[in-house]
């Protein structure tokens, strides 16, 4: 058995590429065949300051660990990259200060609330005997996991309806004392996979539709793996079927 | 369904301030009487546009999802910018955030991440001083605000709706503007009417009532004329603020009297906000 996996992904129309402030890893599909194969997408919060950043280093330091994926080992992640967060928010400051642009007033309360994010991590540990592979998967907010066995969807992963999306997610922040509501939150489950099985991992816009789609006992998988990523997003989005946001899709295939 | 708009650069809103200027500004205000109803004014208008630049900024910038006006009325309505943005009716929120009339620091208490409270200096813009002089021509800023939003609506036809926000102690000295408030509300977008919302500030020792579904309890006609005069919430923002924490019904207005009603603006929807961003 192997892995084949890719990434796609579109800013929010009206937005360039710099302002999209998605994140996945790893950036590009692993060649390993063997251990542990991590996959993770975060959704910054457009209404917060440095969410772009703190996504990248919420996916990267998930990705990098190697520890069985507990809800515990999950606050360890998510502390790792607080650090990793403050350090690079120093260099930062710094960079600013002596930059043209040094921070405005209007900037400082966002910089001083912290950054915002989800974290979806999907981690396949691969080598092992028998006739799959253990998967586990953490999430915190409302980027979700699919997971399509013979055209079925058998895991929906942490939002399971249409309905449980809002514009008011609760999100990780780089600023501890948000973060207790937050932690609670946390949620992690585990499988196994077989030859065939797809996961898809996606931000929240596209895995809202892909949930409406399903309600509707339609087989989203089947566009999303027939049609031309773009294509189908700006189709979703002028029809008004998806909300315009930036999106993010890894589809991960067990071959 | 109305008030669904995307609010973003390539289609932005619009926000309309009217505050009372006039000489009655100058008695003392209900739930502070060692401020005057001036400073009041001042501090909810310079509070309001400090969130406003605050919500649509990115370390980039500020980013245009509204263009922004205040008219004064005290003498003859017009519009109250100073400095770099005098004259002008509607300007970009950046141009706004990038000139108010200077930056005073203000002290205040956060938590520390540990259960306990730490000082903290904000930097707090000011763009208006407390004013008070003149008559309170109610009637007069409503039409005008009236043909400042009628330009904007037929340049963005497809905007979300204008919001209008009149700060004032109601005490209007040119007539009725209960007629001129409803033309204002009749105005829309192909996205829905124009929204008029008021901030009440008196000098009755009453206790603040935020966003009210009925005039029933309001102290005083003043109170009840301009909760009659103010729109109802819509329902996306009627979402918002529950999950805000305030109750709301179907006939729940944009109305404030003697309270805060910068929390208006944390009932806009220009992207995701954490819920735990508080």
């Amino acid at each position: 058995m192997r892995i084949e996996s890719e990434t796609r992904w579109l800013p929010k129309r009206g937005n360039t590429v710099s302002e999209y402030e998605d994140a996945f890893y790893p950036k590009e599909a692993p060649k390993g065949r063997e251990g542990c194969l991590r996959f993770a997408v975060s959704d910054g919060a457009s209404e917060s300051m440095l969410s772009g950043p703190w996504a990248e280093i919420l996916v990267k330091t998930f990705c990098r660990s190697n520890v069985p994926v507990t809800k515990a080992s999950a606050r360890g992640i998510i502390e790792r990259a607080s650090m990793a967060y403050e350090a690079w928010l120093k260099d930062y400051l710094r960079r600013r200060e002596r930059s043209e642009r040094p921070v405005q007033w209007y900037e400082e309360p966002g910089l001083q609330a912290g950054a915002f994010a989800t974290l979806l991590g999907l981690s396949l540990v691969t080598g092992a005997s028998g006739d799959g592979f253990r998967w586990e998967a953490v999430c915190l907010g409302d980027s979700c996991l699919f997971h399509v066995r013979e055209d079925r969807l058998i895991t929906s992963f942490a939002m399971t309806r249409s309905s449980d999306f809002s514009q008011r997610p609760v999100l990780l922040s780089t600023n501890p004392a948000k973060n207790r509501l937050a932690l609670g939150k946390l949620k992690v489950t585990s499988g196994t996979c077989h030859p065939g099985d797809v996961f898809y991992l996606m931000t929240d816009a596209l895995a809202a539709w892909f949930l409406r789609e399903h309600e509707r006992c339609d087989a989203p998988w089947t566009l999303l793996d027939a049609l031309d990523f773009e294509d189908l997003v700006t189709g979703l989005r002028q029809e008004g079927l998806m909300r315009n946001d930036d999106v993010t899709m890894t589809s991960i295939r067990v071959v | 369904m109305p008030y669904i708009a995307e609010i973003s650069r390539g289609n932005p809103s619009c926000f309309l301030f009217l505050i009372d200027q006039s000489g009655s500004m100058r008695d003392p205000f209900g739930v502070d009487p060692s401020k005057r109803k001036a400073d009041g004014v001042a501090d909810a208008i310079n509070r309001l546009l400090q969130n406003l630049a605050i919500k649509c900024a990115k370390t980039e910038g500020v980013r245009d999802y509204y263009h922004v006006g205040v008219l004064g009325y005290g003498h003859r309505p017009g519009p109250a910018f100073g400095g770099a943005l005098a004259g002008r009716e509607l300007v970009p929120i950046s141009e706004v955030a990038t000139n108010p009339a200077r930056v005073d620091e203000r002290v205040r208490k956060v938590e520390d991440g540990t259960g306990g409270l730490v000082d903290q200096t904000v930097k707090f813009p000011i763009w208006f001083d407390p004013v008070a002089n003149g008559g309170t021509p109610m009637c007069q800023a409503l039409t005008r605000a009236q043909s400042i939003v009628q330009s904007f609506i037929a340049e963005h036809p497809d905007c979300f709706p204008p919001i209008v926000i009149n700060i004032t102690d109601g005490e209007a000295t040119d007539g009725n503007p209960t007629a001129p408030a409803e033309a204002l509300r009749n105005l829309a977008s192909t996205d829905g009417n124009v929204l008029l919302f008021n901030l009440h500030l008196s000098s009755q020792k009453a206790s603040p009532i935020e966003f009210p579904d009925s005039d029933e309890n309001l102290p005083d006609n003043y109170a009840k004329l301009l909760f009659n005069m103010s729109s109802k919430l819509p329902e996306y923002m009627r979402g918002i603020a529950e999950e805000e924490g305030f109750k709301t019904t179907e006939n729940t207005r944009g109305f404030v009297f003697n309270g805060d009603l910068v929390s208006v603006i944390r009932f806009l929807d220009i992207g995701t906000r954490p819920a735990n961003l508080r």
